[in-house]
């Protein structure tokens, strides 16, 4: 048993029953839509109606009904012709008036970053997309209660959800098939809606407009943070990566001759580019990384986003791996300490009045001092590099470490200690005593050189450490002495050491301190 | 390139010149044009025909007249009006100009 509705097709009554009503209920409604925006169109429907009646008529009194049913509505829509047929025929057919149809304001949700706001505005007013997001950040930046703004235009503006709302956002007539899509829904909904099922809908649709409304505000704040650290990301990316390269290039290009030819004897065998490179992706890759996200993110390129995150992941790792595996080798080098002591003999019989001390600098025609500042152990290290104009090679010269103690009974002592690391204490020794370092005692002048070398191109913390052990009381007196070699703990006035510029000057050994006379 | 949608171009831009030689011939029902249609092999269904009679009524070519039926509600009669010849003697200038075009260039496919 059904239901019927009692309809009248330009003053003709019929009863209809209900599906066959919806049917013939779209179906007249489309052709309205279509036709009733001319000036015919009134006309053209009474025609329409008039003859869908007469083929009521007939029907009817064919088959002995006095109700209309799918079946009849099924003829119906094969004599007229389906909406396809009409509209899509028709569309063409005339040319006596213009079809602009009416755009109406919505959010795009496909072409959207955040909420479609830019996009949906861009339509309506027809500007590129592009000027209208670009427009909305200058805008941020320039007064920031944009963003107020444009999330009040996020709540009011509705959502271009159905098909005939997205045609209506770009003004685009009525699609058949979207509408026969239309009839077909509505259908759908209406025969949910017998009595029983009526209450139980409501709730149901209440707690989901709720729902929907909870998660829609909630999927929109996270939009908007992730909109903005995507900003963010992208400008502290691209700031990191452009900062690191150019470290880089001006240490790598720029540096002073001795800090570069310094650090290739630590990094030694392993050329100190490859380290660059290694630095530079370590350090490089998560900064580009996250530019290069955040950018997709902004201009919603989402396309090869996966597969290049995990190559450069796994880049990154390779790198990490081999960098730490160099610098474990590397630390194995310096893991045990050895050393070679020299004692210069000095006989009891000739007895030394004073002792002289003379002070030979590095042989060159050219003298640069300078200091590697802070790193920690290399403080009382000096490192002097000459550049040779003929030679190619830069020479690294190191400084030796010279200090004054208060020997114990009255013998002058003289010991020379020369100290390296190496991966065992037998390459270690080899190393301290492969140090080429000068020195002699004549009558009572004790010549030290300034500098030493050494002959491998690798470093390993070679030191020479002099000390010279004074009775109390003794003199000794330096020549030309290097302020940067002596020991300031030696010394009782330092100021006053730093400000000498003598030639030759006096000491006197006395309470562990040298003071001068 | 759909043929199909070319084909559908050409069917509609005659219909209208279809309808005027029908009616001009005889005044008629709607159901007797389409009927007619049918017999020339042009088929088309009843809801494409309606509004182009009602545009054609409204530019002036055709004029219509209530006529009773046996079968429910009245129907309209259509006549071809004075303006309505003077438009079907212009559409078969233009139909003979562009049959002849079609010819000439058949013709000259086959040279």
């Amino acid at each position: 048993m059904n239901k019927t509705y009692n309809i009248n097709l330009n003053g003709q009554a019929f009863c209809i029953d209900e599906t066959a009503y919806l049917q013939l209920q779209n179906y007249i409604e489309a052709l309205e839509k279509h036709y009733l925006s001319e000036e015919d169109g009134k006309e053209i429907m009474a025609d329409i109606e008039s003859r869908i009646a007469e083929l009521f008529h007939e029907f009817l009194n064919q088959s002995h009904k006095e109700v209309i049913s799918q079946t009849e509505i099924a003829q119906i829509i094969q004599i007229m012709g389906t909406l396809n047929d009409i509209i899509d025929e028709d569309t063409n057919g005339n040319t006596q008036y213009t079809t602009t149809v009416k755009r109406i304001l919505y959010r795009d949700p496909e072409h959207a970053t955040l909420g479609g706001v830019a996009s949906g505005l861009a339509t309506y007013i027809d500007i590129p997309r592009s000027v209208v997001r670009l427009l909305f950040i200058l805008l941020t930046f320039a007064f920031g209660i944009t963003i107020l703004f444009y999330i009040i235009l996020w709540i009011i503006i509705p959502k271009a959800v159905t098909p005939k709302q997205k045609m209506e956002m770009k003004g685009e007539k009525i699609n058949v098939s979207n509408i026969e899509k239309n009839i077909r829904d509505t259908y759908n909904n209406v025969k949910k809606k017998s009595k029983l099922n009526k209450l139980l809908l409501q709730i149901e649709q209440t707690f989901a407009t709720i729902f929907n409304l909870i998660g829609d505000i909630i999927s929109r704040i996270g939009k908007v943070i992730l909109f903005l650290l995507s900003i963010g990301g992208l400008i502290i990316g691209i700031f990191a990566l452009s900062t690191i390269v150019w470290v880089i290039i001006t240490t790598a290009l720029d540096s002073p001759e001795h800090y570069l030819s310094f650090a290739k004897q630590i990094t030694y065998p392993i050329s100190i580019w490859i380290i660059y490179l290694l630095i530079f992706l370590l350090l490089g890759i998560p900064f580009g990384l996250l530019s290069y996200l955040s950018a997709t993110h902004l201009c919603n390129w989402h396309k090869g986003r996966g597969p290049i995150f995990i190559y450069c992941t796994i880049i990154w790792g390779l790198t990490l791996f081999i960098s730490l595996t160099i610098l474990g080798f590397q630390l194995c080098r310096f893991s045990n300490h050895s050393y070679y002591e020299n004692v210069i003999p000095v006989n009891h019989n000739d007895t030394i009045r004073m002792l002289n001390i003379k002070f030979n600098n590095f042989p060159s025609t050219q003298k640069h001092f300078s200091s590697i500042p802070y790193i920690g152990y290399l403080d009382n290290y000096l490192i002097i590099a000459d550049s040779n104009s003929l030679s190619t090679k830069t020479k690294t010269y190191f400084t030796p470490n010279i200090r004054f103690k208060q020997a114990k009974n009255s013998i002058l002592k003289i010991i020379i200690k020369q100290e390296s690391r190496g991966l065992t204490k037998t390459e270690a020794l080899n190393h301290a005593t492969n140090i080429e370092y000068q020195y002699n005692l004549k009558n009572d002048t004790l010549h030290l050189n300034n500098y030493f070398n050494i002959q491998s191109p690798q470093w390993h913390f070679e030191e020479v450490n002099i000390t010279i052990m004074l009775p109390e009381g003794y003199p000794v007196n330096l020549i030309d002495p290097p302020y940067q070699s002596i020991s300031f703990h030696s010394l009782k006035n330092q100021q006053k050491f730093l400000s000498n510029k003598n030639k030759n000057q006096h000491y006197l050994m006395k309470e562990e301190k040298l003071i001068e006379i | 390139m759909n043929i199909e949608n070319t084909q559908a171009q050409m069917r509609k831009g005659i219909l209208e010149y279809c309808i005027l030689l029908i009616i001009a011939n005889e005044d008629s029902y709607v159901q007797d044009i389409i009927h007619k249609l049918k017999t020339a092999k042009i088929l088309v269904v009843e809801g494409t025909v309606y509004p182009l009679m009602t545009r054609l009524k409204n530019g002036g070519l055709l004029s219509y007249r209530w006529e009773e039926s046996t079968q429910g509600p009245p129907r309209k009669y259509y006549t071809i009006t004075t303006e309505g010849r003077q438009t079907l003697y212009a559409l078969e200038q233009s139909w003979h100009e562009l049959t002849s075009s079609i010819e000439s260039l058949k013709r000259s496919n086959n040279q």
